[in-house]
């Protein structure tokens, strides 16, 4: 047994009082579950690239919530004023006021435990997987926010704002956070995961996805962590027939930033669109594993996922589209680009298909490269200086993506954050506008 | 302005530039004309400064002072221009973005103050009009998804915004239709001044009607095989290269 797993107390774990009969059961399977099988090594697939050995070794006690009004007071602080309409968890605990506006219910988990459990049944934890983190969330966590949208919803974007901080004696936290759109609702769902203060934390977060018939959800997660981060991220979710899924991950700083995702289109005529951008410098790991599954006919799916790796950096795609057998009309393609600043950094990229039907368009590939020299020579002979130029390029690489958050306040202020992390990055203050 | 000695250059191991001499004084503009592969474009990277060349003899000096030692943003700062044969296509970068930092750097180097948005803006419009380049594309991004013809264009607008000294225009005219031809032409000529010398590479005397050249160069295998005045522009038109590379046209 590891320090990792002993230290997080999943051995002689007891259900929360609270929890109704069926949680108790999921979180015991989860817990038994993750014992049996321990944490990932390099000989699981999906963990070839991403080292847990230092991981292993460490004791992470779960951390409270105790100074959670100072947290989300700094949260505040970093994020601005950013029109749009937030809660805050402080390790995985909501802190303050629960938002609402027409057609929209954000509340905590742990208030619907009290009030009408069973109204969580049919999607939380049922979503998601529980292997490894995602089983140490669904053992562990003990609240996070359940929203749901109702077809009469329009306005602000909900942003979750999720913090870690990590105090003396914790560092662990488990957000959980269950996303549902009613029949033809739309939506548009933020969540930025901060690390406070440079603390050593880790934070196994999970969020599932439930969108109904015809539902639309435009959802951006923002991992912005520090030298002393470590993310586990599971995001699962379930579409229905004629329901529009785009997810944006954004990753921009974290010792370990990992980003499971795993989408089904479960019913005709579903959309499904995941992209990402990612930018590694010093000694950072960031990988993002996509499972998007047809499970049925008429359905599309997009993935463009594009990243900067810098120094001793280590930045992983590991893609994998599923379209089941039997299913007509599909339509899928898959994309990850890469930049690569240093001789010394690592880059692994494993984009696929695996298809049982025969009735599709679909395409993947994936490249490595570094900055083109021609462009770079063009740049310089009307001029600019050689660092200037490379920092235009190299921002110039990802910033499709960045421009596609329809969120202006949110993109400009991620835009700001990228470029301070870019070197020679304040020079180009201009282009990004 | 400009003055090229015995100059010879490799890339990859292979001969390029074979013993180059050429003289360009300042307010005169030479044409280069050649054979696919006898190192024009060749001619033009090194002038330029792009990675990729050895230079094994030879001399170049710009405006008295030695070039080939010189940083490619030092030259271009210093009036260097150099029209790409190929323009790149830069996804992400504006326009507008690009040519006001070129600009102000090279504005900097000449010990003027940078242009603020609304100057910059203001003689942008006026320069896009010169070559009839759309306001549209002056916005959008560097090239992407430009025609063939209006990347040239955008060669020739870069051009008056920088107001170089050296100008060298390779192969500006291909991929334009007569009409931009024509329009490209007029723009060059608006550009040409006493105090600016001009180096176009083409192959078609075409071009020279509408930019009519003090003097043409005959390169041939990286070596200036002739040197005459226009009328030997219309002299290879009508026979070819032939008489230079000893391969009969048939
Ligand atoms: N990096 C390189 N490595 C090897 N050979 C090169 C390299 N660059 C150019 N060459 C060769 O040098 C010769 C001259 O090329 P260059 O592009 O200068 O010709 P050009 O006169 O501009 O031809 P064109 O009229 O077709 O534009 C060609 O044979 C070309 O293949
Ligand atoms: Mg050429």
């Amino acid at each position: 047994m590891s320090a990792f797993l002993d230290s997080q107390g999943l051995t002689g774990h007891k259900p929360h009082e609270s929890d109704p009969e069926w949680l108790a059961n999921l979180r015991q399977q989860a817990c038994g579950a993750v014992l049996a099988s321990g944490l990932p090594t390099s000989k699981t697939e999906a963990w070839r690239f991403t080292s847990l050995r230092k991981l292993e070794g460490q004791s992470v006690s779960p951390a409270s919530a105790m100074s959670g009004t100072e947290a989300v007071a700094w949260a505040k602080e970093q994020l601005g004023d950013d029109e749009t309409l937030r809660v805050y968890l402080v390790n995985g605990q909501p802190i303050g006021e629960s938002a609402s506006a027409e057609g929209l219910d954000v509340t905590a988990l742990d208030t619907i435990f009290l009030n009408d459990p069973d109204s969580l049944k049919a999607h939380l934890g049922k979503l998601a997987h529980s292997e490894f983190f995602a089983g140490i969330n669904a053992a562990l966590f003990v609240d996070g926010y359940a929203l749901r949208i109702k077809s009469t919803h329009a306005g602000k974007p909900v942003h979750i704002v999720h913090i870690a901080d990590a105090t003396t004696n914790g560092h662990a936290c488990y957000p959980r956070i269950l996303i549902e759109l009613e029949a033809n609702a739309q939506a548009n769902v933020i969540e930025t995961y901060l690390s406070r203060a440079g603390q050593e934390d880790v934070c196994t977060a999970v969020t599932e996805v439930h969108l109904a018939n015809g539902a639309k959800l435009d959802h951006l997660r923002v991992m912005e962590g520090d030298e002393g981060s470590t993310h586990l991220g599971t995001l699962a979710v379930l579409q229905e027939r004629n329901s529009k899924y785009t997810s944006r991950s954004v990753a921009v700083g974290g010792k370990l930033s990992r980003l499971e995702i795993d989408a089904r289109m479960s019913g005709p005529g579903a959309e499904c669109h995941l992209d990402g951008m990612y930018h590694a410098v010093g000694s950072e790991h960031v990988a993002h594993h996509t499972l998007i599954t047809h499970a049925d006919s008429h359905c599309t799916s997009t993935e463009e996922y594009r990243g900067i790796v810098d120094d001793r950096a280590h930045a992983v795609f590991d893609g994998i589209i599923n379209v089941d057998q039997g299913t007509k009309g599909t339509s899928a393609h898959q994309q990850n680009h890469n930049l690569l600043l240093s001789d010394t950094a690592t880059i692994n990229t494993k984009p696929h298909l695996e298809i049982d039907s025969d009735d599709l368009t679909a395409s993947h590939g994936a490249t490595i490269g570094s900055v083109d020299p021609d462009h770079l020579f063009f740049l310089r002979a009307r001029g600019i200086d050689e660092n200037h130029a490379r920092s235009i390029l190299t921002f110039s690489f990802v910033r499709s993506i960045l421009d596609r958050i329809e969120c202006e306040p949110v993109r400009d202020r991620l835009t700001a954050k990228l470029l301070s992390r870019l070197p020679y990055g304040d020079d180009i203050a201009e282009l990004a506008k | 302005m400009l003055s090229i000695r015995n100059l010879h250059a490799t890339a990859d191991g292979k001969s390029i530039l074979k013993g180059i001499n050429l003289e360009v004084p300042a307010g005169e503009v030479h044409a280069i004309m050649g054979p696919n592969g006898s190192g024009k474009s060749t001619l033009s990277h090194v002038l330029a400064g792009r990675d990729g060349y050895e230079i094994t003899e030879g001399k170049v000096t710009f405006d008295g002072e030695s070039l080939l030692e010189k940083k490619p943003e030092d030259r271009a700062r210093a009036g260097v221009f150099l029209a790409f044969q190929y323009p790149v296509e830069l996804p992400g970068v504006s326009n507008v973005y690009f040519l006001k930092a070129a600009l102000n750097a090279v504005r900097k180097a000449r010990g003027e103050d940078p242009l603020d948005a609304m100057d910059f803006m203001k003689l942008a419009r006026e320069k896009a009009k010169l070559v009839e380049l759309d306001d549209g594309l002056v916005k959008r991004a560097v090239n992407a998804g430009f025609s063939g013809g209006e990347k040239k264009r955008n060669e020739i607008f870069q051009m008056a915004m920088l107001e170089p000294k050296l100008a060298i225009l390779d192969e500006t005219d291909s991929g334009l239709d007569i009409d931009a031809l024509a329009t490209v032409s007029k723009g060059v000529n608006a550009l040409r001044d006493k105090a600016r010398s001009m180096l176009i590479i083409t192959h078609y005397q075409r071009l020279l009607d509408y930019i009519v050249p003090d003097v043409v160069h005959v390169l041939v295998n990286g070596q200036i095989a002739r040197t005459g005045d226009k009328e030997l522009a219309k002299e290879l038109e009508a026979k070819g290269y032939a008489e230079f590379t000893g391969r009969a046209v048939s």
